[in-house]
């Protein structure tokens, strides 16, 4: 697959010009990734601080680990949202915690998984004639709660 | 929510540099049954426990492809 990102990590780290555009840029960048960061701990009644801390320091790990390949920022993940919510609402706010931290453990196994698992396996039970509808249904999905958030019909909590 | 907004030509991108043969009726079976399901709002039900949308149609979508796929 040819890639669409116009030079490495690296070579726009190395771009430290102050011009118009790299300005304008980056302050995209910033609205868009701080408020998908927020939302989540805004929405489930965690510390917008901590997440922001960590999501920092998970960024900053993942680029010493994967040695500036993808320029990427980590946020907060959505998909833990609804559980989070869910285990508030019965038990308690540190009880939904320390799913997380479990949770966290369960990435880390599955991530040694894939250090045995041969890539062509994944590529054979996800193909692109797979992903690609898949991809196509969660934009379709979701494209009433995208207007629905636009015009103000909804507030955030309903999403969920 | 901006992320949503590009998510259809994205993945219009991805099936596209992938050069996936929409005529090899596997397939179009395979991408016609999760388009269906997942929009349809289809519910699969077993005593408390329901599947339904997106969760149904990557389950389907992968059990056609192994399906199909088998050797």
């Amino acid at each position: 697959m040819e890639t669409k990102i116009s030079g490495t990590l690296k070579e726009n780290l190395n771009d430290t010009n102050l011009n118009g555009k790299n300005i304008v840029m980056g302050l995209q960048h910033t609205f868009v990734m701080f408020g998908a960061t927020i939302l989540v701990p805004l929405l489930t009644g965690l510390e917008v601080g901590v997440t922001l801390f960590a999501s920092g320091v998970g960024t900053l790990l993942f680029h010493f680990i994967t040695k500036l390949k993808v320029p990427v920022f980590l946020g907060s993940s959505f998909a833990f949202i609804p559980p989070i919510v869910a285990i508030a609402k019965t038990g308690s706010l540190p009880e939904a915690l320390e799913g997380i931290v479990f949770a966290g453990l369960l990435y880390i196994i599955v991530a040694v998984l894939f250090k045995f698992v041969r890539v062509d396996i994944l590529h054979k039970i996800l193909p692109p004639q797979v992903t690609g509808p898949m991809i196509v249904l969660i934009g379709l999905i979701l494209a009433p709660v995208a207007i629905e958030n636009a015009n103000g019909t909804h507030s955030p909590q309903d999403i969920f | 929510m901006k992320a949503i907004s590009i998510t259809v030509p994205i993945a219009i991108v991805t099936i596209v540099d992938h050069k996936v043969d929409f005529t090899d009726p596997k397939i179009l079976i395979t991408s016609a049954a999760m388009l269906v399901l997942g929009l349809g709002g289809a519910k699969f039900t077993v005593g408390n426990f329901e599947l339904s949308g997106l969760g149904l149609a990557k389950i389907i979508g992968i059990l056609l492809n192994l399906i199909f796929n088998f050797k």
